[in-house]
């Protein structure tokens, strides 16, 4: 029985870390920390689970709408709402509260859009393969598998990509960039839809484990959050260690504390972790 | 859109006046509206439960202006609106917000409402009764469960309809009793109204000398329960009761105790009742859970309202008995305002409070609404009902024992 | 400053007017304090804290257990809650001194989250979920605060702290702290103590945000937990955003704005999360400088024309 504890810890920890991933990508792409990453997340998920409620609907369409809608949040993001702000010399916190505003603004268009009830999408494979006494639904296990494909994928990306390269050199000096007549612009919006897309399939892979509501997403931008901060960004895998962290570090003090324990471990986490691993701190600027 | 709606719905609304008027010959109502306000939430954590409220306020009030009164006109009559006039409701979103609750009760009333319904959560009700008390005014909180609402302070002018836990725990000692099980294991997940049942139910079962040997919590954005439910399992109880308020955790632990394949008696509370979309997303999961309900499926005043409002919204729109509490507390006024000829807030209240054997929509056959002056909560043990689900829905009354 | 006054008083002459307009009243004057108490470090030092809901407790609860356990001790409860308040800041701030940005807001947000579950679960403190009631009237002196003087009394608050906020940014404190959000190295260089300067405007920010929760609790006389969850946080946050950071006067701007958004008006009836974070995203992007920023450049264009 315990066995399935570890088998749920690892896929909570694949989703944390893809919602990291997510944060690690526009990071790289924008120098911003996008807290509004979560919401893209849950939306993505409740249009997957709204589109796959109706058995004879296609799938297509629910898969099409998840995407769709990551990445054009993801696009607002950065297009129309943070390049613009960086323009002029702002505050980092102005950023911090447009990303924040945002984040509301999505929580109330799925709330408008799908309906105030919880929903659960339709799983992508049907079955469940047991093994002894314990069942995994093949769902899981391709949710587990489209986690690892997907940072393979990026890593890939990053280290033989034309526009990955190029983002590595974005995300590391933005001047020298420019005087060496990268387009700045477009690598960053490739790396932002890209974004986007990794939300999109976190919604999606998440919907049918869980029942989703429109106010899903705020505990997704924490845990995302604090994954990233957990793995740090020196490689596109940290991601996915800092999620598996997360995930272990939450169903041990769930197991064997209690669930009342989990707001205060979680805090105590942050602040060790934000205090005292200095690698993972960097100090986050709205580009100067 | 919205214009295109509204037509369809005066269409509607006329079409149903005329079918009316061939079966129902009274005046229709005439002069000012007597107004309704409604605190709902439509935006906060609430909003699952809240809107299905909502939906029967404005049937329901429907049908007072048409003189549809059901089996309840044994009690209110036949004639249609309140006092001859016509009922009207207007409607104020809380956002679930203990700070909002009471500066919009007082907005219903500043623009013109005689009587306040509560529909939000329990906490927005404990924070808006003040100016139920402050203003004189009748309110009612027709589906919150929370005892303390009817408890001082500011408990003057607040009436509630929907059994309170204290008299719903002695229906599960009593059940328990006769299984033989003893030993206890809470699931709650980490809202306020989860708190606040979960507490009445810790005091009422450790009066009965039950022993507790798990209590566990859910976060409400929680992916499973894994972890919860093995600390219960671990701790061998002989049964797991069922405190979770959020439907999606809800769902999520239903889901998670089928993949663990735990075998306990699974109780739960009528929070899962009232809310048909945890049924649908556990599916077989939710399957031999117990709860105490409160509907019935032989009660005939339950089925008669169940029957008018599937006919509004639909043969597949889940009643539950959120729609019952709302359509007696509706009744429970039209009586009150025509037996003191006023909607003075004082005189509604004592109106109620002098209420006995008020036949009520929800609960077993022949159940009664009573309240006095120290009982602000008319529910009676006939209230509840233990129902057993089957085949994904609370359909089965169990036959081992019900209240009396 | 007169233009001010002259304002205070028309508001004080419009929420007196009924119950309902003083609820709306109340309800401002707590978010002006809250938005002040914010603003504070925010402009000064460039902290965000998202903790706000936990010193909004703090002053709610401190009136609603004093009420209860210590009467005798109720003459002083708003000093005491304001101390705790900024005890609990200071050691906050120290804790996630290194931190800065995004870091340090969701650090500070994880404290608010799990101040508000600790209020939910602890009881024999708290009265957990269901809160404390039978809170008595603000007594000062032996002059009893119903309502309506309640408000009269906030007003006065909110006009004193905006003010000497005000002055402060003008005076030389304000001067070096904002030298400090410039360029913490240089401001160091200087002999600017930029650490304990960062955490005293912290607490001093986290006690002006306690009144806020002080005379809450004294206008509703019930506290809930509810009331304090992490959600009002994000309400506040906007309100500096909205009025404009260049002066306090822009926090109490955005806290009426909300209240009127939330409340005031009949036209609008969507979900008021959604209004604000549309109506911020549009500030943000269109009025930089906030809508008393925009208003001043307004009136400022006008003359040179």
């Amino acid at each position: 029985m315990e066995l399935s504890l570890v088998v749920s810890g690892i896929e909570t920890g694949a989703f944390y870390g893809l919602v990291a991933l997510g944060y690690f990508l526009f990071l790289r792409a924008t120098a911003a920390v996008n807290f509004a990453m979560g919401a893209y997340v849950m939306f993505a998920g409740l249009a997957y689970g709204y589109f796959s409620e109706d058995p004879s609907a296609p799938l297509v369409l629910g898969l099409a709408s998840a995407f769709g809608a990551a990445v054009l949040f993801s696009w607002i993001t950065e297009d129309l709402i943070l390049r613009p702000m960086a323009r002029r010399a702002r505050d980092e916190f102005g950023a911090v509260m447009a990303i924040v505003a945002l984040m509301f603004v999505i929580e109330q268009l799925a709330g408008l859009a799908f309906g105030r009830r919880p929903l659960l999408g339709r799983e992508l494979l049907d079955g469940a393969l047991v093994v002894g006494s314990l069942a995994i639904d093949y769902h899981d296990l391709l949710a587990l598998v489209a986690t690892l494909g997907t940072f393979a994928a990026v890593a890939a990306w990053l280290k033989r990509g034309r526009y990955g390269r190029m983002l590595r050199a974005v995300g590391d000096n933005e001047a020298a960039a420019r005087a060496l007549g990268l387009p700045v612009r477009r690598v960053r919006l490739v790396a932002v839809i890209a974004t986007g897309l990794i939300c999109g399939l976190a919604g999606i892979l998440v919907a049918p484990q869980t029942a989703l509501s429109f106010q899903s997403h705020l505990s997704f931008a924490i845990l995302g959050f604090i994954a990233l901060v957990l793995g740090g960004v020196g490689t596109p895998w940290a991601p996915l260690v800092g999620g598996m962290l997360v995930s272990a570090i939450e169903a041990a003090s769930a197991r064997y504390i209690g669930g009342f324990a989990r707001d205060y471990v979680l805090l105590a986490l942050v602040i060790l972790v934000f205090s005292f691993r200095p690698e993972g701190l960097f100090t986050v600027r709205v580009r100067s | 859109m919205e214009a295109a709606k509204n037509l369809i719905r005066a269409a509607a609304l006329v079409a149903a006046g005329w079918t009316m008027l061939g079966s129902v010959q009274a005046a229709a109502p005439t002069g000012d509206p007597i107004t309704i306000g409604v605190v709902e939430d439509r935006s906060g954590a609430a909003t699952f439960y809240s809107s299905e409220s909502v939906k029967s306020v404005k049937l329901f009030i429907d049908m007072i202006n048409h003189g549809e009164y059901l089996f309840a006109s044994s009690a209110v009559g036949t004639a249609p609106g309140i006092l001859g006039r016509p009922v009207k409701a207007i409607y104020e979103d809380d956002e679930n917000n203990p700070n909002l609750t009471a500066v919009k009760t007082r907005r219903l009333l500043e623009n013109g409402a005689q009587i306040i319904f509560f529909v939000s959560g329990s906490g927005s009700t404990l924070q808006g009764r003040i100016v139920c008390t402050e203003q004189k005014i009748l309110c009612m909180a027709p589906t919150n469960v929370s005892a303390k609402i009817v408890q001082p302070p500011n408990n003057d002018y607040i009436f509630t309809i929907t059994p309170q836990s204290e008299t719903a725990s002695a229906v599960y000692v009593e059940a328990w009793k006769k299984l033989g099980l003893t030993k206890l294991a809470f699931i709650e997940d980490e809202s306020a109204t989860a708190k606040t049942v979960a507490d009445a139910y810790r005091k009422a079962f450790e009066a009965a000398g039950l022993s507790r040997v798990a209590d566990e919590q859910v976060e409400a954005s929680a992916r499973d329960a894994n972890a919860q439910l093995l600390r219960i399992s671990a701790a061998k109880p002989d049964l797991i009761f069922d405190l979770i308020q959020s439907a999606p955790s809800s769902a999520n632990m239903y889901r998670s105790a089928a993949r663990l394949d735990l075998k306990l008696a699974r109780w739960g509370t009528n929070t899962i009742t009232a809310q048909p979309k945890i049924w649908q997303l556990a599916g077989d999961a939710i399957n031999g859970l117990l709860v105490v309900d409160n509907l019935a499926p032989d009660n005939p005043n339950t089925n008669q309202v169940k029957a008018a409002y599937q006919k509004q919204y639909g043969a597949d729109a889940p009643y539950v008995f959120l729609h019952s509490m709302v359509w007696d507390a509706l009744m429970l006024t039209k009586k009150a305002a025509e037996a003191v000829g006023s909607t003075d807030g004082t005189k509604l209240r004592d109106a109620i409070e002098g209420m006995t054997d008020f036949p009520s929509s929800y609960g077993q056959k022949g159940n009664l609404l009573n309240f006095a002056k120290e009982r602000h909560n008319g529910a009676g043990n006939k209230g509840n009902v233990v129902v057993q689900f089957a085949h994904g829905s609370p359909s089965a009354v169990w036959d081992v024992y019900q209240p009396n | 400053m007169l233009v001010s006054l002259v304002l205070s008083a028309a508001f004080l002459a419009y929420v007196e007017a009924n119950a309902y307009r003083q609820d709306l009243g109340m309800l401002a004057i707590a978010y002006a304090l809250l938005a002040l108490g914010m603003y504070l470090p925010l402009a000064l030092c460039g902290s965000l804290s998202l903790a706000y809901n936990a010193y909004f407790a703090i002053g709610a609860y401190a009136v609603a257990i004093i009420s209860h356990a210590a009467a005798a001790w109720m003459p002083v409860a708003i000093p005491i809650a304001v101390l705790i308040s900024m005890a609990t800041a200071a050691l906050l701030g120290l804790v996630t001194r290194r931190l800065s940005g995004f870091h340090l807001a969701v650090a500070t947000m994880m404290f608010g989250i799990a101040v508000h579950t600790w209020l939910l679960n602890t009881d024999s403190v708290t009265g957990g979920a269901t809160g404390i009631g039978d809170i008595p009237r603000l007594d000062i002196l032996g002059w009893g605060l119903d309502r309506g003087p309640l408000i009269a009394f906030g007003v006065i608050l909110v006009w004193l702290i905006a003010t000497a906020i005000g002055r402060l940014r003008a005076s030389l404190v304000g001067i070096a702290m904002r030298a400090q959000r410039e360029s913490l190295v240089a401001a160091a260089a200087n002999g600017v103590p930029t650490a304990a300067l960062r955490i005293l405007a912290l607490a001093v920010g986290a006690g002006i945000a306690t009144l806020a929760g002080v005379l809450l609790a004294f206008m509703n006389r019930f506290v809930l937990p509810d009331s304090f969850a992490i959600k009002v946080v994000f309400l506040v946050l906007f309100m500096p955003v909205l009025g404009g950071l260049a002066t306090p006067w822009g926090a109490v701007l955005g806290a009426l704005l909300v209240v009127a958004f939330t409340l005031g008006f009949d036209f609008f009836q969507g979900p008021g999360s959604l209004t604000f974070g549309l109506l911020t995203l549009g500030v943000l992007l269109l009025v930089p400088n906030g809508l008393l920023g925009g208003l001043a450049a307004l009136v400022g264009r006008r003359r040179s024309t």
